[in-house]
């Protein structure tokens, strides 16, 4: 069998733009000689702080280079080069010069794919031209070398999160000045709230024990299979919103919205501290899922208007799970939250309306599993009756085990700590609470930012016809 | 390859209704010209065509295959040659293609020999290096054209090609139509240059507020045919003409002459021999089977939607 690899024809276009861009081209030849210079400030100003003992005893530099290097770096990868791919594509979508992909064999999916793939690829070559800085900071034994390596790579992860986030509100239905605005907020204001993220660092180290050789399963899960699932939903939504007549959008999305919650949410299990984990796993999920529900609504499915009950009151409580618009998500939510303040009541825990972290992640908390819940149901009324039974019986089970395993981790937490019986994701907002804070101030501000993109049309498009 | 649209009813906001039960069908071989007024629907009508626009009832088929429902196929066998121009300070000519001819799904050498059939085909093969900004608008017309060709469709669909192309550019487009016809294409071109559609089209389809009129019935009752004779008769011809039986009005056109008489093969068959018993031979003997812009002019109101 001959083995053909097929590269995505939009990578090629984009890169060969992209490497014609004059703009690019400057910036890569500039960057060296940037880093170059800071390297060279930086490593003069420790050896001048150094004292004779210091000196006396060899002791290593280069951690302030590495620092001074990845900040650089950062600036080049998480916001130059994804601002300028996502106004390169804002403008491209704005012309009409992008329906005509759609005349030819490629999918919404390949052609946000391929926008994705060609940013990492150029943000890949900026980390290259750093590395040599990175190696450097090890050779003057400031830094381990696991370092040198480990830094680069989450910032070339990172880059990709930025321009797959570009490119929602690039993707989006706004005017050219719109999306540019929402774009240069999007890279001045995001990274300086993904920067506080340390303080969630600090808080709870991202290795055990301190030493990078070992990796904590939470540490594991932000550094790597967050970003690619941000990564892959950011694709689900930007395909969404690319995707031409004839095609089921919302079907990838939602698809990626399971994948998402299906692949997270066992791994709380493993971790450690499993409370902390899941509260903070729920709020990410919340914000995702808010992202997605601001961007574009989903019309309501041929099956859920076959499955749809005949009493109106019933119509009305089952309709949030068969559209994802804005309205009927927000009903939806009230609808959870109120439930879930009655269970909490119930409970009778301690939770007051003045500890506002706590609140949030409940309120996260009930967002994404109504929010879930109703992917998960137009997933099932999409498909045929029989499989449609089957795909509902493993979709139950699924959830059984899930919350059965949550009701054990809630127990063993009750009965370590007495004082605390109230639900374990609120234990956890009590362990880390400057995390959650981050987590939800950076996702909330997205929404936001998304919500200003897509509101109003997602209110034309919600009205009896 | 036979492309029929049935009954398409496209609505817009506020009720605006750009396509209203239209209905027309075409094969291989064919050049159709759509014609119509701005407004009319015919942007709208070929977008659907060409999956990217969906309407709100009817459907289009090829080969009894819906476009509506299986757009994949439709890709592979429909090429949309849009109105606007592809202008990029960054893409080559040769680049152009070659992306769309990997979109297409060509893979490996066929990619090559597509790029390079096309550029031979519209005459970019010395242009292809050039940047698609740097191309004059007849040239980026060529490039759109070998954009639309790329994956050697069966169906062509063209709105407005000619809009904005100086004489010569016009002529070769001309031409390029033609040849594409002859080498059996389905070909759906829209322009207002009337003429230059009579001289590639071999039939049209004239609409108006999405609908389409009637445009047999507008030629149905008489037409007009040219004639010449040499220069010794040629002066003294038109008193015979108008006695001549079957001959409703004459009259002179550039150095030849004009009659209106029935429609149809068969009365254009006895004029002629009435006009040789009367030893009125002539040289050129053209009947202009509805001219299409008489034809325009006669079924349309001049409504702009």
């Amino acid at each position: 069998m001959k083995l053909q690899f097929r590269i995505n024809p939009v990578t090629l276009k984009e890169l060969r733009q992209l490497v014609r861009s004059r703009l690019i081209l400057w910036g890569m030849a500039v960057l060296p000689i940037v880093l170059l210079v800071t390297t060279a400030i930086v490593l003069s100003s420790e050896m001048h702080d150094m004292s004779p003992m210091e000196v006396t005893y060899g002791k290593g530099l280069g951690g302030g280079p590495l620092i001074a290097v990845a900040v650089i770096t950062g600036i080049v990868t998480c916001g130059l080069i994804p601002l300028f791919t996502s106004i390169k594509t804002a403008i491209e979508t704005s012309k009409t010069s992008l329906g005509l992909e759609f005349t030819t064999a490629l999918t919404s999916a390949q052609i946000a794919t391929g926008k994705i793939t060609a940013a990492a690829i150029i943000s890949a070559i900026a980390v290259a031209l750093a590395m040599p800085f990175f190696v450097l900071s090890y050779l003057m034994r400031g830094v381990e070398l696991v370092s040198t390596v480990v830094v680069p790579l989450e910032l070339f992860v990172a880059g990709i999160v930025m321009s797959s986030l570009g490119l929602l509100p690039a993707c989006s239905r706004r005017s050219i000045a719109m999306k540019i605005i929402l774009l240069v907020a999007l890279y001045t204001v995001l990274p300086i709230f993904a920067t506080s993220l340390s303080a969630f660092m600090t808080f709870r180290s991202w290795h055990s024990g301190g030493t990078s050789s070992s990796w904590s399963y939470a540490g594991m899960f932000f550094a790597f299979v967050v970003p690619l699932l941000m990564v892959a939903y950011c694709r689900a939504q930007a395909a969404a919103e690319l995707a031409p007549p004839h095609t089921d959008f919302a079907r990838t999305l939602r698809i990626t919205q399971i994948v998402m919650f299906v692949v997270g949410y066992p791994l709380i299990f493993a971790d450690e501290d499993p409370c902390a984990f899941w509260s903070v796993m729920w709020t990410w999920i919340a914000g995702m899922i808010a992202l997605g529900a601001a961007s574009r609504p989903l019309p309501v499915t041929r099956g859920a208007v076959i499955h749809a009950p005949r009493s109106w009151l019933l119509r009305v409580l089952a309709f949030p799970f068969a559209t994802g618009s804005m309205p009927s998500m927000f009903f939806a939510f009230l609808l959870a939250m109120a439930s879930t303040s009655m269970l909490v009541l119930i409970t009778g825990s301690t939770l007051h309306f003045n500890d506002t972290r706590r609140i949030i992640v409940l309120i996260c908390e009930c967002f994404a599993l109504v929010a879930i819940a109703g992917s998960i149901a137009r997933v099932i009324l999409d498909t045929r009756p029989r499989l449609a039974k089957s795909l509902g019986k493993i979709a139950a089970a699924y959830f059984a085990i899930i919350n059965g395993l949550q009701l054990l981790t809630e127990l063993d937490v009750m009965d370590r700590d007495t004082l605390w019986p109230f639900p374990c994701c609120i234990e956890g907002v009590r362990r880390i609470p400057n995390g959650h804070l981050v987590i939800a101030i950076v996702m909330g501000f997205a929404a936001i930012c998304f919500v200003m993109v897509a509101t109003r049309e997602d209110f034309k498009r919600f009205r009896k016809p | 390859m036979k492309v029929e649209v049935t009954n398409l009813v496209k609505t817009f906001d506020r009720g605006f209704r750009a396509v209203d039960g239209l209905s027309f069908s075409f094969s291989s071989g064919e050049v159709i010209g759509f014609v119509g007024p701005n407004g009319a629907g015919k942007t709208t009508t070929m977008r659907i065509m060409s999956t990217l626009d969906t309407p709100d009832s009817g459907d289009i088929t090829l080969d009894g295959v819906s476009v509506l429902d299986h757009p994949e196929q439709a890709h592979r066998l429909i090429g949309f040659m849009p109105d606007d121009l592809p202008s990029r300070t960054d893409t080559t000519v040769d680049e152009y293609l070659d992306f769309f001819a990997r979109a297409y799904g060509l893979r490996g050498a066929a990619i090559r020999k597509a790029v390079e059939g096309v550029e031979e085909f519209t005459g970019l093969t010395e242009f292809r290096d050039r940047t698609l900004h740097a191309l004059s608008k007849g040239m980026k017309q060529r490039v759109s054209l070998a954009r639309a060709l790329v994956h050697d469709p069966a169906v062509l669909i063209m709105d407005e090609p000619a809009n904005g192309l100086d004489p010569r550019a016009r002529i070769e487009l001309r031409e390029l139509v033609k040849a594409l016809g002859e080498n059996g294409k389905a070909i759906l071109i829209s322009s207002h240059i009337l003429s230059e559609l009579e001289e590639m089209c071999t039939s049209s389809v004239i609409i108006e507020r999405g609908r389409r009129l009637n445009a047999e019935a507008a030629v149905s009752a008489e037409t007009w045919i040219k004639l010449r004779f040499l220069p010794d008769v040629n002066e003294t011809a038109l008193p015979i003409l108008l006695e001549t039986p079957g001959v409703i009005a004459a009259e002179s056109s550039g150095n030849g002459w004009r009659v209106k008489t029935a429609s149809g093969d068969e009365a254009a068959a006895a004029l002629a021999e009435k006009l040789f018993a009367r030893k009125l031979v002539p040289i050129l003997f053209e009947p202009e089977v509805g001219k299409l812009e008489d034809i325009f002019m006669h079924v349309t109101k001049g409504n702009l939607a």
